[in-house]
């Protein structure tokens, strides 16, 4: 059994009377420690994909999977608790809390899991050590993605989902950021999965989804993924 | 239709709440203000209304030995008078259903029995046009035989007296047989009656009690042959056209008092000779008639002395109880109508102020597009002038329509414990509707432009940009580091939050704490209001009895005074005084009526009423005063504009009320509380150094049993002794007040509810906008797994603190506001208490506590929904 096991899973959105399928079908696995790529162009499905993997969204039919449990059976609060200890999330917008500072924003998060990291430590990890005491408003984009970052790291969750994280970011950060997530996940042995339209990342990863009109296209395995340094774009 | 329209309208329908909101809240502002303000004049139309519909006198002639049929012709002969009905009256003490009543007996005009009621219910139709003050029979039928009466169909009045009561009249101010062939009379109907149109107050009397309990219409034939008219009451010509209370309707009732006044003195000449011509023939005591015409004067202490030639008393509505106590209690509406409401628009303001503020920081792009397609500066503000002002003037309409008519009616409705007059219709003043609704929009539009001109002179590149968000700081709590320290992470995060918006922070802070402001100014007019009584009667005057007496007592007429009280045993203690109505003048008033108290022994008196300072409590003695210097109760000396130390002028009046010319100075030495008419404590040595003489002691401050008996008994000796002119008991006057003051009560019952309501709204709105503006920090907490019930306490911790400031700011505001309404809704010779009592303030801020949680309440659901996916896709 994979760590993450997506069968025919379907999600249905009612707009007005019209009903839109912005997942249809889609199956796919993921095991445990991979970097994952999930590629397509927008409207793919993507987005949902993460979401109903984060547990933000449920799944119209089908089943999710992680590490044996099936998500996609969670009520509410079992989706709450679900978000708390299991997974963290990177968004495009960094969706920090303006009136905390770094380290408190990441603190805000390892406050309420059961065996968080040391919020300092995680800082440190990301590069931040000395912008700890700054806010958000003083960070230039890549730092608050880094603390994006940590906060999702310092939950100490089993799957961390990335969605565009270097899409509001200039080349440089944005690579900086990808390194990040690399080597994250080959120190960490965290499991992360990175959603993009941009397929030059497709390198850096171990497993690539192609999405394509609500379907896994291809998943393919990369057998030698590049460092995301010598990656250009 | 226009693009821009078509927006400005989604924008109305895609958030109603926002909309709907900003209307209740314009329509309470302009409503509760207008209704209010309209409670005073629809009083007085309705006043007007039932005096002019039942044909209610205008003038009313007393002659101090009655009058005759030729007085009554000359009057109607006079050019301003229209209409003239001659009338009997008389008092006497009645046993009615086992108890003792001091009862006006009016005999009942013979046309009231083929008199009709129209279906308004208060329109009486005679064809005798000199059918005055016409009676309105509520139950039974009319009196067709002597021993037959109607009473007062009200409640108050009546009680457990019915159809059926016997009534038996025992004792009156003369020979009860020399007024009255029948004694004894049967209740047949209940009536309203037009000339008593309050229940608390109708008037004073001779006997008894000294003011009039319960009133008797009785068949034609009851009064003695012999007994002349006591009354003439008189319908002034055009007088029905004008308003009663207005300029025009006082002029025109001027004009024919002064006729009436003109043919005074050659009636009065007449009636003596008529008199002495016909005391040959009969022995008719007019003892009885002097007495009453003297307590008609209400308080005056005129001397009339038996041989004097008789005079007329020429008097307006003015002078009837009821009625000007009915005109005053409409002036102490329209005085807090005047103030209070004007805290409804301040918040109306301030909730237009944040929720415009929000709208345009929402639909920054919006503007921004606006912008960058060319359309003016002034078209965008008028899409949100245009939304506010529909939204204010909806509001304004609504609420003025509403509350301008359900306000007078409630106000009018509560004071229908007290007064039998019948509400009219109900007509919106448009002066006041227009004066409320240009303020209630103006103040919204002014707070809207406040909000929208900043964003719009921003360029259109930057509004296109999401504003930056606001950033975060160190708050100075902070730098307190062994404070800072102990507080746990969200608490750190919810000061900070605090202080980050500042502007957020002051705008809720205010309108909650003028919500409970308002609150707390409510329930300290309703503390205020019964401190009078309580404090007054409670704390202040310990005696429960006045004796006035005779004039000119010698010392043996008082030595059987004292014997006869300590005969009857019914008088556990007492003192004497001399009281005195004056007139009091000072730098910023003149003529304010005052009683001056010279205490025979200053420390015996002491001891029946407390004189203090009323803050701290501070005891004052009448002889630690220093020469020639008196005490002055602390209403009057604010009125007269006077203080410790400064001089102020006592003149005697007459028997109408005016003053006399001649002045007595007096320096005030302490100024003390008092919360009941007016008083001066003087010493002997103060008042004959001012006055030239000492002072007659003519009156008895007592305590008196409570025993039914005891006090009958003293009553009989009392009056029998011919020394005594009254005995009044305090529980009376306590009585009167009591349900005075209860209708007051209820119009403070008014105010805290409309309070209530717009605390509500105001916090439901701020609540609704501080989660609104927060949509996306709440969604960023839900995606970290945070439960409902952690979203929930780390956004309400931060309104519950709000409150909780709002509150506290409140109360003092509150303490301001309270004072400065009670100083203004205060009426003559009454003072309202001063100190709101502390169950008051817990209640204005429990009150504001739970609101507050209520509109949380409310939220929760809400909160629920916040979508995690859609609040965190775009780049706000």
């Amino acid at each position: 059994m994979s760590f993450v096991e997506f069968r025919d899973v379907s999600k249905i959105y009612q707009m007005g009377e019209v009903e839109v399928a912005a997942v249809s079908g889609m199956s796919f696995d993921i095991e445990q420690g991979e970097l994952v790529v999930v590629v397509g162009p927008s409207g793919a499905g993507k987005t949902t994909l993460l979401n109903m993997l984060g547990g933000m969204d449920s799944a119209t039919s089908g089943s999710i999977v992680l590490d044996g449990r099936e998500v996609s059976a969670f009520d509410e609060r079992e989706l709450t608790f679900y978000r708390r200890y299991d997974i963290g999330f990177v968004f495009q917008f960094y969706n920090l809390v303006q009136n905390l500072t770094a380290k408190e924003n990441v603190e805000l998060a390892s406050q309420i899991c059961k065996d968080p990291l040391d919020a300092e430590e995680v800082l440190k990890q990301v590069g931040l050590a000395d912008r700890m005491d700054n806010f958000p408003a003083q960070l230039s984009g890549g730092e608050q993605q880094r603390v994006a970052i940590a906060r999702a790291l310092a939950k100490n969750p089993k799957l961390l989902l990335c969605d565009e994280p270097t899409g509001a970011l200039d080349y440089r950060t944005g690579k900086a950021i990808l390194r990040l997530l690399q080597t994250t996940c080959y120190d960490t042995g965290k499991t992360v999965v990175l959603i993009t339209h941009n397929s030059a990342f497709t390198a850096i990863a171990d497993r690539v989804i192609h999405v394509r009109e609500g379907r896994a296209d291809k998943v393919l395995v990369n057998e030698n993924p590049v460092s995301a340094e010598t990656l250009e774009w | 239709m226009h693009a821009q329209l078509k927006e400005f309208l989604r924008s109305i329908s895609r958030k109603p709440g926002r909309f709907l909101a900003l209307l209740a809240i314009v329509a309470l502002g302009a409503g509760f203000y207008a209704g209010l303000r309209m409670t005073a004049p629809d009083m007085s139309l309705a006043l007007d209304r039932y005096l002019d519909s039942t044909r209610t006198y205008d003038v009313r002639v007393v002659g101090t030995m009655g009058l005759d049929d030729d007085d009554l012709q000359a009057l109607s002969e006079l050019p301003g008078i229209e209409a003239v009905m001659g009338s009997r009256q008389a008092d006497a003490l009645a046993k009615i259903e086992g108890k003792t009543y001091t009862t006006r007996v009016h005999a009942l005009p013979a046309a009231a029995a083929t008199s009709t009621v129209l279906s308004d219910g208060v329109t009486v139709e005679s064809d005798d046009p000199n059918y005055l003050n016409r009676l309105i029979l509520d139950e039974g039928r009319w009196p067709t035989a002597p021993g037959e009466c109607v009473i007062s169909a009200d409640r108050v009045l009546s009680q457990s007296i019915g159809l059926g009561s016997e009534i038996k009249l025992e004792q009156g101010t003369g020979k009860l047989s020399d007024t009255f062939e029948t004694r004894t009379f049967t209740v047949v109907g209940t009536v309203h009656m037009p000339y008593y149109v309050s229940s608390a107050a109708i008037d004073p009397s001779s006997l008894g009690s000294g003011v009039v309990q319960q009133v008797l219409y009785v068949a034609d034939g009851t009064f003695t042959d012999d007994y002349p008219y006591t009354d003439a009451f008189l319908i002034v010509k055009d007088a029905a056209g004008a308003q009663y209370g207005t300029d025009a309707y006082d002029a025109i009732i001027d004009a024919a008092k002064k006729q009436v006044e003109g043919i005074a003195d050659e009636r009065c000449e007449a009636r003596l000779d008529a008199i002495t011509n016909s005391l040959y023939d009969n022995a008719t005591s007019f003892s009885g008639l002097l007495d009453i015409a003297e307590y008609r004067l209400s308080h005056t202490q005129a001397e009339i002395d038996d041989p004097e030639p008789p005079t007329w008393l020429v008097m307006g509505r003015d002078k009837n109880t009821g009625m000007a106590s009915f005109v005053s209690d409409s002036d102490r509406v329209d005085r807090i109508a005047s103030i209070f409401p004007f805290i409804f628009f301040l918040v109306a303001a301030l909730v237009a102020l944040t929720t415009m503020t929000r709208m345009v920081d929402e639909e920054r792009q919006l503007i921004g597009t606006y912008k960058a397609l060319g359309y003016s500066r002034g078209r965008i503000t008028g899409k949100y002038v245009g939304y506010v002002l529909l939204a204010s003037v909806v509001g304004s309409v609504i609420g003025i329509a509403a509350l301008g008519k359900l306000l007078p009616g409630v106000i009018m409705n509560a004071y229908a414990i007290m007064y039998y007059v019948p509400a009219g219709p109900l007509p919106i003043d448009p002066v006041i509707s227009g004066l409320s609704a240009g303020l209630a929009i103006g103040v919204t539009l002014i707070a809207t432009w406040a909000s929208v001109a900043a964003t719009l002179r921003e360029k259109p590149a930057a509004l296109m940009l999401p504003r930056a968000p606001k950033a975060g700081k160190r708050i100075l709590l902070e730098r307190i580091a062994p404070l800072w320290q102990r507080l746990s992470f969200t608490w750190k995060v919810t000061c900070r939050n605090l202080f980050r918006y500042k502007k957020r922070f002051i705008m809720t802070v205010i309108g909650i704490a003028g919500c409970t402001a308002l609150l707390l100014t409510g329930l300290g007019l309703h503390d205020a209001i019964n401190d009078i009584i309580d404090i007054q009667y409670g704390e202040i005057i310990h005696h429960n009895a006045l004796i006035t007496l005779e004039n000119g007592l010698d010392a043996s007429e008082r030595a059987r005074v004292d014997e006869l009280l300590e005969e009857s045993g019914a008088v556990e203690s007492s003192t004497y005084a001399h009281v005195e109505t004056m007139l009091a003048s000072g730098p910023r008033a003149s003529d304010k009526r005052i009683d001056i108290v010279v205490p025979e022994d200053p420390p015996a008196f002491e001891a029946m009423r407390t004189i203090r300072t009323r803050t701290g409590h501070e005891p004052l003695t009448i002889e630690s005063m220093g020469e020639g210097k008196v005490l002055l109760n602390e209403k009057i000396a604010q009125e007269l504009g006077i203080g410790e130390g400064d001089t102020f002028t006592l003149s005697p009046q007459d028997d109408m009320g005016n003053a006399l010319p001649t002045n007595y100075d007096y320096e005030v030495g302490r100024l003390f509380e008092n919360y009941i008419y007016n008083y001066v404590y003087a010493t002997p040595a103060a008042y004959e150094r001012a006055v030239g003489s000492a002072p007659k002691m003519n009156a008895i401050y007592a305590n008196i049993t409570s025993d039914a008996d005891a006090r009958a008994n003293l009553d009989k000796l009392l009056r029998s002794s011919g020394l005594v002119k009254t005995l009044t008991y305090n529980d009376e006057a306590i009585d009167t007040y009591r349900t005075m003051l209860r209708s007051v009560d209820l119009i403070v019952v008014v105010l805290v509810v409309s309070a209530a309501a717009l605390a509500f709204i105001v916090l439901y709105n701020l609540t609704n906008i501080n989660i609104e503006e927060r949509i996306r920090e709440i969604a960023t907490l839900k995606v970290l797994g945070f439960t409902r019930r952690e979203t929930n306490a780390y956004i309400f911790r931060e309104i519950i603190l709000l409150a909780i400031i709002g509150g506290a700011l409140g109360l003092v505001l509150g303490v301001f506001l309270e004072g400065f309404v009670v100083t203004t809704a205060e009426v003559d010779q009454v003072m309202f208490g001063r100190t709101i009592h502390p169950p008051s303030f817990v209640w204005g801020y429990v009150l504001t506590l739970v609101f507050s949680a209520i509109s949380m309440l409310l939220m929760l659901p809400k909160l629920a929904k916040v979508n995690m996916v859609e609040s965190l896709k775009s780049n706000e």
